[in-house]
Formats: C-alpha cells, sequence, structure tokens
C-alpha cells in the first residue's frame, strides 16, 4: 500500500497592492468585508461560507492558495497513528501533535509528539506504510512570529483521502541564473502530485548538477527560481 | 532603494525595478524568471521573505494567477538591488 505525503509550508507572504486578480487567489474587499473570491476549497473550508479564511483565524494560520481546512485537518490529528516507512530525506523543524513515528531511508527517525526535527521534505519518493495517519499544522505562533510556518502532513492510502488533495498534480521547473555555466543554462523539472516534494526534486536536481554556487567564483550561479503549476490528471 | 543584505526573515518588501545586474551579457536569466520580475514589478506585490537559505539569503514564495485561472507556485532567491522594503520586522 502505498501512502502520499502531502506537505503544505505556506507564509502569509502574498499581498497585492495594485493588480486585483492577477496576483493572488484571495483577495480581501475591506468595502465588503470578506474576501472578494470564494475559498477554492469552497464549503470544504467551511461548511457555511466558502468565503472564510482559515476558519477565521487568521493569527494562528495562513492559507495563500485557500486550499486547506485547519479544522478539519486538526480534528483528524491522532485520529489514526501508524508507522510508516519510507524513502526521502526531511528536514526541517516543527511540532508534530499526535503519536506515531515516521522512519526515512536515511535513517532518521522522526518521533511525533514531541518537538521534532521534521518539516520540509527534499527530494523524492513516498512514503509507504499501513493506516492513515493526519498530522495538523505544526509550528508556534509568538508574538514575534507573524507568519506562522503551517506544515501539514496528509498521509493516505491511495484509494482514500480527502479528493482535493488527490486531484493536484504539480511540475516544477528551477531555472538558474546569474554567473552561470553553459550546462546549467537548462530549466531542471520534476513532477508530482506533492507541491513541496516536487519543488524540492526540481531544486534538487539544479544543485546536483552544480548550478547553485551562491559566492563562488568564477561562477555565481544560483537555482533561485522554481515555478509550480497544477496539470490536470 | 534597499539593499537586498538588510532582509530578515519577515521583512516586507517590493522589487522595484528589474534588477540591473538582469542586463549584464554575462549574467544569465531565463526568459521565464525575467518575466516574473517584470510582473513584481508592474503588480507592486508585497513580497515576505519567508525563509532564510543555509547561505543567508533570502527567498520569498508568491503566487501568480494566470488568466485562465490557474495558478501559478513561485520561489525566488534575493540576492540583487532593485528593492523596496517596507517593513522589517517580524
Amino acid at each position: 500500500m502505498i501512502l502520499k505525503q502531502t506537505i503544505v509550508n505556506a507564509t502569509l507572504s502574498v499581498v497585492c497592492v495594485l493588480s486585483w486578480g492577477s496576483c493572488a487567489s484571495a483577495m480581501y474587499d475591506p468595502y465588503i468585508g470578506r474576501f472578494a473570491s470564494r475559498d477554492p476549497i469552497g464549503f470544504e473550508g467551511s461548511k457555511f461560507n466558502a468565503y472564510r479564511y482559515v476558519n477565521d483565524a487568521p493569527l494562528n494560520y495562513s492559507d495563500p492558495a485557500g486550499l486547506a481546512d485547519p479544522l478539519t485537518c486538526a480534528a483528524a490529528a491522532g485520529a489514526t497513528s501508524s508507522t510508516f516507512t519510507g524513502v526521502g530525506t526531511l528536514g526541517g523543524t516543527g511540532t508534530i501533535a499526535t503519536s506515531g513515528t515516521i522512519a526515512t531511508s536515511g535513517g532518521t527517525v522522526l518521533t511525533i509528539g514531541t518537538t521534532a526535527t521534521v518539516g520540509v521534505a527534499v527530494g523524492g519518493g513516498a512514503i509507504v506504510g499501513t493506516g492513515i495517519y493526519y498530522c495538523p499544522y505544526i509550528g508556534t505562533q509568538t508574538s514575534l512570529q507573524p507568519q506562522l510556518t503551517k506544515i501539514c502532513y496528509w498521509i493516505w492510502p491511495t484509494d482514500s483521502g480527502p479528493p482535493e488533495q488527490k486531484r493536484k498534480k504539480y511540475r516544477c521547473t528551477t531555472k538558474p541564473r546569474g554567473h552561470c555555466p553553459e550546462h546549467c543554462q537548462e530549466r531542471f523539472i520534476a513532477e508530482g502530485d506533492d507541491y513541496e516534494l516536487t519543488k524540492a526534486g526540481a531544486e534538487a536536481q539544479c544543485v546536483a548538477a552544480g548550478c547553485h554556487t551562491p559566492g563562488l567564483t568564477p561562477f555565481s550561479c544560483n537555482c533561485g527560481h522554481t515555478t509550480c503549476i497544477t496539470r490536470p490528471n | 532603494m534597499s539593499d537586498w543584505k538588510i532582509l530578515k526573515l519577515g521583512s516586507k518588501f517590493q522589487i522595484e525595478s528589474v534588477p540591473l545586474e538582469f542586463f549584464d551579457p554575462d549574467f544569465y536569466i531565463d526568459s521565464d524568471t525575467l518575466s516574473t520580475y517584470e510582473f513584481l514589478v508592474k503588480c507592486g506585490m508585497v513580497l515576505t521573505v519567508s525563509r532564510v537559505d543555509k547561505d543567508g539569503f533570502p527567498w520569498v514564495e508568491f503566487d501568480r494567477e494566470l488568466d485562465d485561472g490557474s495558478i501559478e507556485k513561485h520561489s525566488l532567491f534575493i540576492n540583487h538591488g532593485g528593492i523596496s522594503l517596507i517593513a522589517n520586522q517580524l
């Protein structure tokens, strides 16, 4: 049974001041007192109001893409806990708020339920295991950190899980820039159904090709622009 | 205009102009990246530094909605001029 992992690491980083529709997926209209566009997940974000943003808790959660539901995710946390073994490298920091473990092929065992070194997944590969485990948003909100880092794991067998998430397919392209050697003047492409993993995959290809050498001479090239688009199944 | 080196985690800024170094003939830049910068300048989008990498460089992430309604998600490395700092506190 193959489980899929989706990690959302988002911040309140998108604000448009001049242009409307072209700049963000959800624009707040100060005149009508709500977001001008419906949440892309519609009533899954709120049973009663598709225009709500992160369940009216913007200081606790963020959702630039308008696709996550913190309450649903949090409610699901701990409902099922399992042990998963998979491939890929995990790095970053965060707190997983329920029980269980995730073991990676790199030998790192991530214990859930304590503050653990987990977070942004780097590299590809599916997490394989049994059962369904949901982990809610990871991170802490402090007065010094208005942009809460939200890291949410959805792990589910291929025949279950939130349909909105299952339908997502990403194609990510990393493009180097700078004083790059000739072989770096190309695009590094990864495809997958997990945004963070796919993005990291394209960036990793670029780095592996020796195209990320900030500060080094004679090249000061960086894998500095990744673009991810969703594609239909 | 501010230098990118003043950017910290959480800094908010705008890109006022396409960085001049992008037009250096020895500087390689993909046409899509250049187009993205032109979009950011035109839109005046306020960007927030969402992470600082191990080399100390700031990164931003933002979404761009295309004409067909689809969303492009961008991750951008900032190490150039042409920025205007708005706020530098977390």
